[in-house]
């Protein structure tokens, strides 16, 4: 696409990306925006071989990720992300350096007694931001059957919260 | 349940300052004004200097207290003061900017006559001063009666500090030659202030008392 157009595809992304990083380095707001700087500066020279018809937001989730791994490979060389998203996702302590308050963290710690697969669906689209159609191409699964899963794991994290 | 996630997800929401910034800094890279104007463009370059400088420059340029009219990074301040304002478009906003730009030449002023520098600078601060203070009152004058008084009232106030600040410096005056400068100083700043109230309708004129200054000088005699 023509770089004229990255402003707007720049408008369209940056929370979502911001968030992305965000919740994988712990919290740490300078961190998310250096990074996230990072990202689109990168993404902007790269822009004229994006092709928004074969791919629509993971393009900018790729180049995203891959800054990611390779930014914390500085400090620890045999990081891959799988093991960086479980490992942000069930620490306690970066809930303390949020200041969530305590309805945030019984939500917090509700979404993880969720399984997996619904866990990442609700982290995805209601605390990232993300669309039906991008979590879809992320996770291989129409956009239909991801709202109906949604709608149940609320319903999951509901019945998680009056138990507690 | 939606509303309390969306609780958790504004912890990741980005600062919309950084949201704009680094749409500027984009922005410059492209070359374009991307729907902004032309005369954008000079703002658009010069944060990206300012950013190319360091931005630990830049930010230390805009909040050190070290940096004072004479200072090497001063321009750069006044740069981006310059855009921070430019690139408020909405009225009420332009306005809360222009003050707070206003409360910030309060400060430096304060600096000044506490550290006693050179008293060309102190006249060109406080030109600088009543300029901004006339424009924020011909600004304000586009808002809401609502909103007028809440302006008026804080530019009130600052004003009146400002004045104490002049005064201050008076009382640290190293011979009666600065004292009668800063004394002349004040007169001139008293008087153009009033002469833009006046020129004011009488509701906004009621929100300022502005003191004449031999009320200011035969109160800090005592």
């Amino acid at each position: 696409m023509e770089r004229k157009h990255f402003p707007a595809f720049y408008q369209d992304n940056v929370k979502r990306v911001y968030s992305f990083l965000y919740f994988r380095v712990g919290g740490n707001k300078a961190l998310a925006e250096d990074l996230t700087q990072d990202v689109f500066l990168k993404a902007l020279n790269a822009f004229e071989s994006y092709d928004p018809s074969i791919s629509t937001s993971s393009w900018i989730f790729t180049i995203a990720r891959n800054h990611l791994i390779n930014q914390l490979q500085k400090t620890r060389p045999s990081v891959d992300l799988d093991e960086i998203e479980n490992t942000i996702w069930d620490a306690e302590d970066w809930t303390d350096k949020l200041a969530l308050n305590y309805d945030q963290k019984r939500l917090w710690s509700a979404i993880q007694q969720l399984p997996d697969e619904d866990a990442t669906l609700v982290r995805l689209k209601h605390l990232e931001g993300w669309s039906y159609d991008d979590i879809a191409e992320k996770v291989g699964k129409n956009a239909g059957a991801l709202r109906v899963q949604s709608y149940r794991a609320l319903k999951a994290l509901r019945k998680i919260l009056k138990q507690k | 349940m939606k509303r309390q996630l969306k609780g958790l997800a504004a912890h990741a929401q980005p600062d919309p300052a950084f949201v704009r910034h680094l749409a500027l800094r984009i922005n410059a890279r492209i070359g374009q004004g991307a729907g902004w104007t032309q005369s954008w463009k000079w703002a658009v370059a010069s944060v990206t200097a300012i950013s190319l400088i360091g931005g630990a420059t830049g930010v230390y340029a805009y909040t050190s207290d070290d940096v004072l009219p004479g200072h090497s990074l001063y321009a750069v301040r006044q740069g981006i003061e310059h855009i921070e304002e430019v690139a408020t478009l909405n009225p009420a906003k332009k306005i809360a900017v222009q003050v707070k730009q206003l409360k910030r030449r309060l400060h430096e002023n304060e600096l000044l006559t506490i550290r006693k520098q050179d008293k060309s600078i102190l006249q060109t601060q406080v030109d600088a001063f009543v300029k901004g203070v006339q424009t924020v009152l011909d600004d304000t004058s586009k808002l809401p009666e609502s909103k007028q008084a809440e302006v008026d009232a804080d530019v009130a106030k600052i004003t009146a500090n400002h004045a104490g600040v002049l005064l201050e410096g008076q009382k640290r005056a190293d011979s009666e030659l600065e004292k009668s400068h800063i004394q002349e100083i004040l007169k001139d700043e008293q008087a153009r202030i009033r002469k833009k109230i006046e020129s004011l309708k009488d509701s906004r004129q009621q929100h300022f008392r502005i003191s004449k200054p031999e009320e200011l000088l035969n109160k800090s005699d005592r």
